[in-house]
């Protein structure tokens, strides 16, 4: 078997690459190459394509790691030759046909797009995002938001990599974003190995020890 | 004692709190002999604050430790018992609100507490488990599995100790993991347990610990995900967020009148990270030196961390808690710490402390006292010691900076020969003539105490005896061996039994002492048989101790070779060689004189005989072992004799039954029942009572016959026997 050195984070909606620091370092120190991906999030294709651009520039095989929306980018391309598992943090698994508009019955306090972009209500995004981070980091996160295509939203799934890759599920159970019950459906029926942090939907900055262990994990 | 002293140094109990830190009302409460084992920490405390000195602060000091002692051994004896506890626990509410949904849910699936060292997933469970109790009344259990240790609790000692707590006897305790998870598995069944197994290394380790369906959970601690267990729910622990850190940190503080406010705590709080195991090592260490402030304490963890920074983020804080814990102590329990990490076994006690530390028994005692109170080792059940994980490595890392390779040779020296001494003069205590037991050695008067101490310490003298085995310490490593074999018979079913009679056969063969190296072949054969192994493999192991008793000229030797052989044969089926080495046995033992050996040849004959449907020798046999029994002048023990007895007479009642004598049957087997139950032997009663209720049943007293029925299934369902119990149950109504 060969060793796994290489882990690929795709991040969600409304937020960037960086929220995956705390991750990246602990993963860093133990000897893994981390890459993040930037999503541009206007449309699920574009973001399948800057990630398996990265994935094309491995050398071995890699965990795909995705936060959020960045599950349904992971459920996507995660078949890719250089991925060898999978690993969901909060994040959508959609089964075939599936996208993130069809899995969550009540949207989260969207404000009404704006050119085809949507951002979250900032007096909410605290609340719902990010409840357990400190007041001022929630801030500003809710102030510096990344717009969300609506394109990139309703963008299918024709056959998830689930099906075709073992994967891990971190379910953060104070989520407000996917509800747990949501989270647990989507593991479970991927047949991921579920584990279970206390935090909010961003739990991958508030909690990155566990998010890194776990990533660790799978790449064993 | 302590208001005498109070009274003596004209202080109210309000002035003496205000002297020594410690709560008034911590203080009435020893006064009242409410709190009989103080901490050391507060009893030192005091007895500066009192100005005692010289005999009267000696007094005191080992008042208390006394009292600490006789509430450890005042505990119900329960195995695998749910430690305390802590006082102080802070936090983690939502943890706790997930595992009590996940034990009290509908499926049975166990529940996984996992993260990294030192965020206290233990104390957690431990907690939870408390809190639960109420859940399940039919008992809560705990057992500690040692998963980062470099040997790992195996599954069947694990299974054999949770078996225990749950009622059974050692002789009730079948041999292979199968057969005893199965039996854990049909006693949890119907019970409303709740069993914490804590630390586990991996899924082979907990997979037979693990109840099957119904009403029994498990809640699972560890620093692996376990992902091969199906149906399991996994919790990640994180670091305690700030504000709840800061209030650990408070709360360990309270009693010295730390104000609460202070910002320096929070600061201290961030700096150890939020784990729990380094903000109790920094409280503690807080707590203990009065003259030194949060803040002061912040700014040199700062510098430390700066220093180490490279180090891991986790790893880094707690180091530098524990160093500076460290560094504030006397030399003298700093050599004790550091050395106690060359100690082979998972816990020790004061008595191997003082041999590792090279210190006098008190000067272990006060130096165990005072790693205590900082948090760098954890007090247990019965005077014993452990560390925590990451206090070990870094009481290593500690060794191998401050001592030269010579010196640690040394510790392991004295460590290991101890070790081996102190477990062959216990071993001795089984034997006919105690040949080896050390006068030199303290600590064990009695047959008792020998046997706590070979099992409280089976880790720590298998670790010496493999260590002396790897340095070719023959002698040592034969003259344990050789003790052991009278005690493997008290000790059934201990895993390391093949291990050590190995390692003993190899000593003897290296010293070229055959008859020893036979004895030890003799051992293994019967460890199997006891065990119910592998039965050609016993024979193997007789044919190898026959060639060398022969040679070697040890009459003993041959016949016990015979022996065990006979016991391989019968299981094999192979009944009448079986006799005809049994028979030679029983004529050595007796001609030598040996007649406890030649006891267990004539009922082990008797069983053949019955096996082979020769009933009328089966008979002879037994009273022929019943008449040996019944002779004051046998020369056997009051107690094996006693044990013996009531088997025989079950015996001759069983083969008097089979002859069709069935009056003659049913009154020797009555009388045996009695006999059986006053010596505990509830395997063979169990047995004798479905035989005795079928013969009722034949001479047409079905009411007694039913009765009888009853009691077997009972005793039946004491040791285990679930099958049986049924079917006895099912002929009593």
């Amino acid at each position: 078997m060969t060793t796994i050195r290489d882990i690929v984070l795709v991040h969600g909606a409304f937020v960037d690459g960086s929220g995956w620091r705390g991750v990246h370092e602990e993963l860093t120190w133990h000897g893994l190459r981390v890459h993040v991906v930037q999503n541009r999030a206007l449309s699920l294709e574009g973001d399948a394509a800057a990630a398996r651009r990265v994935l094309d520039g491995l050398d071995g095989p890699a965990v795909l790691v995705g936060h959020s929306y960045g599950g349904v980018v992971v459920s996507m391309i995660g078949a890719h030759p250089n991925v060898a598992s999978l690993v969901y943090v909060a994040a959508f698994a959609p089964d075939r046909g599936e996208s993130v508009g069809s899995l969550i019955a009540t949207l989260p306090p969207v404000l009404p797009p704006v050119d085809g972009m949507l951002l979250l209500d900032r007096e909410k995004f605290a609340g719902w995002f990010a409840a357990d981070l400190p007041d001022r980091l929630a801030a500003f996160m809710a102030d510096s938001q990344v717009p969300w295509g609506v394109d990139a939203l309703r963008g299918p799934v024709a056959e998830p990599a689930w099906r075709h890759r073992p994967s891990w599920y971190l379910l953060a159970t104070q989520d407000r974003m996917i509800p747990p019950p949501t989270q647990r459906m989507m593991a479970e029926r991927a047949g991921s190995t579920v584990v279970e942090v206390i935090g909010s939907h961003a739990v991958h900055i508030s909690q990155p020890a566990a998010v890194a262990d776990l990533i660790r994990q799978a790449a064993l | 004692m302590l208001r005498r002293h109070r009274r003596a140094a004209r202080l109210t109990l309000e002035q003496l709190a205000e002297a020594s830190g410690v709560s008034a009302r911590t203080l009435s409460d020893m006064e009242r002999g409410r709190s009989k084992g103080p901490q050391h920490r507060t009893v030192t405390a005091l007895a500066d604050a009192l100005r005692l000195a010289g005999a009267e602060r000696e007094q005191l000091i080992e008042l208390a430790r006394e009292g600490r002692l006789r509430d450890h051994w005042a505990r119900p004896t329960g195995l695998c018992e749910l430690p305390r506890p802590v006082d102080d626990f802070t936090g983690r509410s939502a943890e706790l609100a997930w595992a009590a949904e996940v034990m009290r849910a509908g499926e049975a699936g166990p529940g996984l507490i996992t993260g990294s060292a030192g965020l206290g997933k233990s104390t957690l469970a431990i907690r939870a488990a408390h809190t639960l109790r109420p859940d399940f009344p039919d008992g809560v259990f705990f057992l500690d599995l040692f998963g980062m240790s470099a040997e790992p609790l195996p599954s069947d000692e694990a299974l054999g100790m949770l078996l225990r707590a749950l009622g059974l006897t050692d002789q009730q305790l079948p041999g292979g993991v199968g057969e005893r998870a199965s039996l854990y598995r049909s006693l949890l069944r119907e019970r409303r347990v709740l069993v914490v197994l804590d630390n586990a290394a991996s899924e082979e380790q907990v997979r037979p610990l693990l109840p099957g369906g119904g009403t029994a959970r498990a809640l699972v601690t560890g620093r692996r995900l376990l992902a091969g267990l199906e149906g399991v729910r996994r919790l990640s622990l994180g670091p305690l967020p700030p504000m709840e850190a800061t209030q650990l940190l408070t709360g360990i503080l309270k009693d010295r009148g730390t104000p609460d406010a202070d910002p320096a705590l929070w600061d201290l709080a961030q700096l150890c990270g939020g784990l729990p195991l380094a903000l109790r090592i920094a409280g503690n260490r807080l707590a203990s030196r009065p003259g030194w402030n949060a803040a002061d304490f912040a700014a040199r963890l700062t510098d430390e961390e700066r220093r180490l920074d490279q180090l891991s983020a986790g790893d880094l804080k707690i180091a530098t808690a524990f160093g500076l814990s460290y560094d504030q102590l006397a030399e003298d329990t700093r050599r004790v710490f550091r050395r106690l990490s060359l100690v082979p076994g998972r816990d020790f006690d004061a008595a191997l402390s003082s041999v590792a530390g090279g210190t006098s028994i008190a000067g272990a005692w006060d130096a165990l006292d005072e790693l205590v109170d900082l948090g760098l080792l954890q007090d247990g059940a019965s005077g014993r010691y452990r560390f925590h994980d990451l206090v070990l490595l870094f009481a290593r890392e500690r060794l191998r900076a401050e001592e030269p390779a010579a010196d640690r040779d040394a510790v392991v020296d004295a460590v290991t020969s101890w070790l081996l001494r102190m477990a062959t003069s216990a071993g001795s205590w089984f034997e006919p003539i105690h040949s080896h037991r050390d006068p030199e050695l303290t600590g064990l008067s009695t047959q008792e105490e020998a046997d706590r101490w070979l099992r409280a310490n089976v880790d720590n003298w298998l670790g010496a005896l493999r260590q002396a085995a790897d340095r070719g310490g023959h002698a040592a490593v034969l003259l344990l061996g050789m003790s052991m074999i009278r005690f493997a018979d008290r000790w059934m079913h201990a895993g390391h039994w093949p291990d050590v009679f190995t390692l003993g056969a190899k000593a003897a063969a290296a010293l070229g002492d055959l008859p020893r190296q036979a004895a030890h072949l003799n051992a293994l054969a019967a460890d199997q048989l006891v065990s119910g192994g592998d039965m050609e493999a016993a024979l193997r192991y007789t044919a190898q101790a026959m060639d060398l008793a022969v040679r070697g000229g040890s009459s003993e030797e041959i016949a016990s070779a015979h022996h065990f052989a006979a016991g391989a044969l019968r299981r094999l089926g192979r009944l009448d060689e079986a006799i005809e080495a049994q028979s030679r046995a029983a004529e050595i033992f007796k001609a030598d004189g040996d007649v406890e050996a030649y006891s267990h040849c004539l009922g082990s004959l008797g069983t053949c005989y019955r096996d082979a449907g020769q009933y009328p020798q089966a008979l002879e046999h037994y009273l022929a072992l019943w008449d040996l029994v019944n002779d004051d002048a046998s020369g056997l023990l009051p107690n094996a004799a006693a044990f013996t007895r009531s088997i025989a007479l079950a015996r001759i009642g069983e083969c008097l039954g089979l002859l069709g004598r069935r009056s003659e049957a049913i009154a020797r087997l009555t009388e045996a029942i009695v006999l059986l139950e006053e010596a505990q032997v509830l395997a063979v009663m169990a047995g004798a009572l479905q035989t005795l209720a079928s013969l009722l049943a034949e001479e047409g007293r079905a009411g007694e016959s039913r009765q009888t029925y009853a009691r077997a299934a009972e005793v039946f369902e004491a040791i285990g026997d679930s099958d049986a119990s049924d079917r006895c149950r099912d002929l009593a109504s």
